[in-house]
């Protein structure tokens, strides 16, 4: 773990700042000063600059952190995506994807994300709408039965695949599918993702069990 | 040698006193918060970092603020005070 966070630049920096608070403000607790101007000094940092400067870093860390596979399938009705993307010798479109060096640890974001202007934004707050949903209705549910019940919100959009794959390449336009669907892919009401072109990503949740 | 006499400290009052050990606690616990979501980046901490960790450290730091800055205003109007006294036994 040590290695881990001191490979981050930002959490080394946020635990840094930390701890110097943690210092400062102990100090002031145990040796109880008077408040002259050297220990309104000294609080400023441990109170004031210290903190924000840990919550600035330790937000971007956390928004990254957000993005991992590993975050994603901490809640364990996700386990079974999450181990099919780590899986190197599974052939479903969503380990396909994280095999790719683009998508890798941050697959599931990758493809679940809004892009746009305020896709972060949206991202998260449905994030929080996961959170949600997770501790009222999921958080005792079997692995068999949320396997049956969790299901995508609305259709997977064709837009984040063409973020990537962007219809007009040749080899694209090569395959006659692509081709004669064209206009119905970029608009939307044919999926990529649908039985009898691509397939679902995660093939395993849909269907009877395995 | 000769220095300067270090300025007197006011005192804080003990209610100011509890407060600012209050804001250092504080301070304290949403830095708990704060490594615990930097540590295990799970939704549970990174979620009470982001909400009640920054919650906890910002009231921390309203209540520094409050103290020290009454805590200045009290020194200054004193120190204006002395200096008057001062200035009115000169004249006198």
């Amino acid at each position: 773990m040590v290695s881990w966070i001191f490979s981050n630049p930002l959490l080394a920096a946020a635990l840094g700042c930390a701890g110097a608070s943690a210092l400062l403000v102990l100090w002031y607790l145990v040796r109880r000063p008077l408040l002259t101007n050297a220990t309104k000094l000294v609080l400023l940092a441990g109170i004031g600059v210290l903190p924000i400067m840990t919550a600035a870093t330790g937000n971007v860390a956390g928004f990254e952190a957000t993005k991992t596979r590993r975050f994603c399938s901490s809640c364990h009705v996700m386990t079974p995506y999450g181990n099919d993307s780590s899986d190197p010798t599974s052939k479903t479109l969503a380990a396909r994807h994280a095999r790719n060096a683009a998508f890798g640890d941050e697959n599931c974001y990758t493809c679940h994300a809004d892009y746009g202007m305020y896709g972060t934004i949206i991202t998260k707050l449905g994030g929080l709408r996961h959170v949600y949903e997770y501790t009222l209705h999921y958080r005792n549910m079997s692995l068999e039965e949320a396997r049956a019940t969790i299901h995508i919100r609305k259709p997977f959009p064709n837009s984040t695949c063409i973020h990537c794959h962007s219809t007009t390449g040749p080899l694209w336009d090569a395959v006659p599918e692509h081709a004669s669907l064209l206009d119905r892919l970029r608009d939307g009401s044919v999926s990529c993702a649908s039985a009898g072109c691509h397939g679902p990503a995660h093939p395993f949740s849909k269907g009877p069990p395995p | 040698m000769t220095g300067k006499p270090a300025p007197a400290v006011t005192p804080l009052s003990r209610r100011a006193t509890i407060a600012l050990r209050i804001a250092a606690v504080l301070t304290l616990a949403g830095l708990a918060l704060m490594v615990w979501s930097i540590l295990v980046p799970t939704p549970l901490p990174v979620m009470l970092a982001m909400t009640t960790g920054q919650g906890l450290g910002t009231t921390a730091f309203a209540i520094y603020l409050l103290i020290v800055l009454r805590h200045l205003r009290r020194d200054l109007r004193a120190a204006k005070q002395a200096s008057a006294a001062a200035s009115s036994e000169n004249a006198g």
